[in-house]
């Protein structure tokens, strides 16, 4: 198809409207799923609590197998990962809905300070696991008196 | 059962715990967050399974209602972080579970069992054995 007017001119291409208007689109929702973090959030989600001497992770994990369930540190660094409960059907059964989570799952996340080993426990309570890493004694707050003078 | 009272959940989002919607026009007393729990539902040859996640509730706190054709299922979150802890981030909302289901007329609602295991509803729902079939003799009249 000849594009070029006789005056050398490109004449009104209506695909190359829809071309462009179809990145034009696809720049927007890219820029908002990044901005937002939708569609990449990590799973499973982890709650963060803490006192003063340790952190507490909490995962939502209903009918894991808790003796399957991985716990690595390094450093700052905890590294949670397990198998979903899947469940299966025989021969002549079938799922009429498949909503709960399947497959493996992994999770890391880095802490603001480097956790102790020897002082980590994890418990596996209703379908929550828990991870208590404890705060080595250099990493606690410290308390500085002031004195007067 | 593939019907569901609730409003059906999002394929995209459907690993993220969503808040439950009430029926429209009522507003909740509480101001606890109520999630929908996420469920596998399967059908046997003798019966419908339904396996529901509700981490955080143990058997206390868990409830199976069957009224006419609408099964609800809800259950309680106990609270269970431990003492003087602090929440610091959190990626996952706590709150009590509620769902409803409609369940179809072959249900033996008599014979329904439940049984909660780790933070998982799991419900039986037998389906009533077809009647036989009954012939009538039509006599003359």
């Amino acid at each position: 198809m000849n594009l070029l007017n006789r005056f050398g001119g490109r004449i009104w291409d209506p695909w190359r409207e829809i071309g462009q208007l179809q990145n034009e689109i696809g720049r927007v929702l890219e820029g908002a799923r990044r901005h937002t973090g939708f569609g990449q959030r990590e799973l499973p989600a982890v709650n963060f609590y803490a006192n003063e001497n340790d952190v507490l992770l909490m995962l939502e994990l209903a009918g894991i197998d808790p003796a399957k369930v991985d716990i690595t540190l390094t450093g700052d660094t905890v590294t949670i990962q397990g198998e979903h409960a899947t469940e299966t059907v025989g021969p002549d059964e079938n799922f009429h809905r498949r909503e709960r989570p399947t497959g493996s799952f992994k999770r890391t996340v880095q802490l603001p300070f480097a956790v102790e080993p020897a002082k980590t426990e994890a418990t596996y309570e209703k379908g929550v696991l828990s991870v208590r890493l404890g705060r080595p004694e250099s990493q606690k707050p410290k308390k500085v008196l002031v004195k007067s003078v | 059962m593939n019907h569901d009272a609730n409003p059906t959940l999002d394929k995209a989002e459907s690993n993220l715990k969503q808040e439950s919607s009430t029926p429209a026009g009522s507003e909740r007393i509480q101001s606890r967050k109520v999630f929908v729990p996420l469920v596998d539902i399967l059908e046997t040859g003798d019966s419908l399974i339904l396996v529901a996640d509700m981490p955080g509730v143990d058997l206390d706190g868990v409830d199976v209602i069957i009224e006419k054709n609408i099964l609800t299922i809800r259950g309680k979150v106990s609270d269970h972080i431990p003492e003087g802890f602090e929440l610091r981030y959190d990626e996952y909302g706590l709150g009590d579970y509620e769902r409803n289901f409609t369940i179809p007329n072959e249900i033996d609602r008599d014979a329904v069992q439940a049984t909660m295991k780790d933070g998982v509803l799991r419900l039986t729902l037998p389906k009533v054995r077809p009647a036989a079939a009954k012939k009538v003799t039509v006599v003359a009249g």
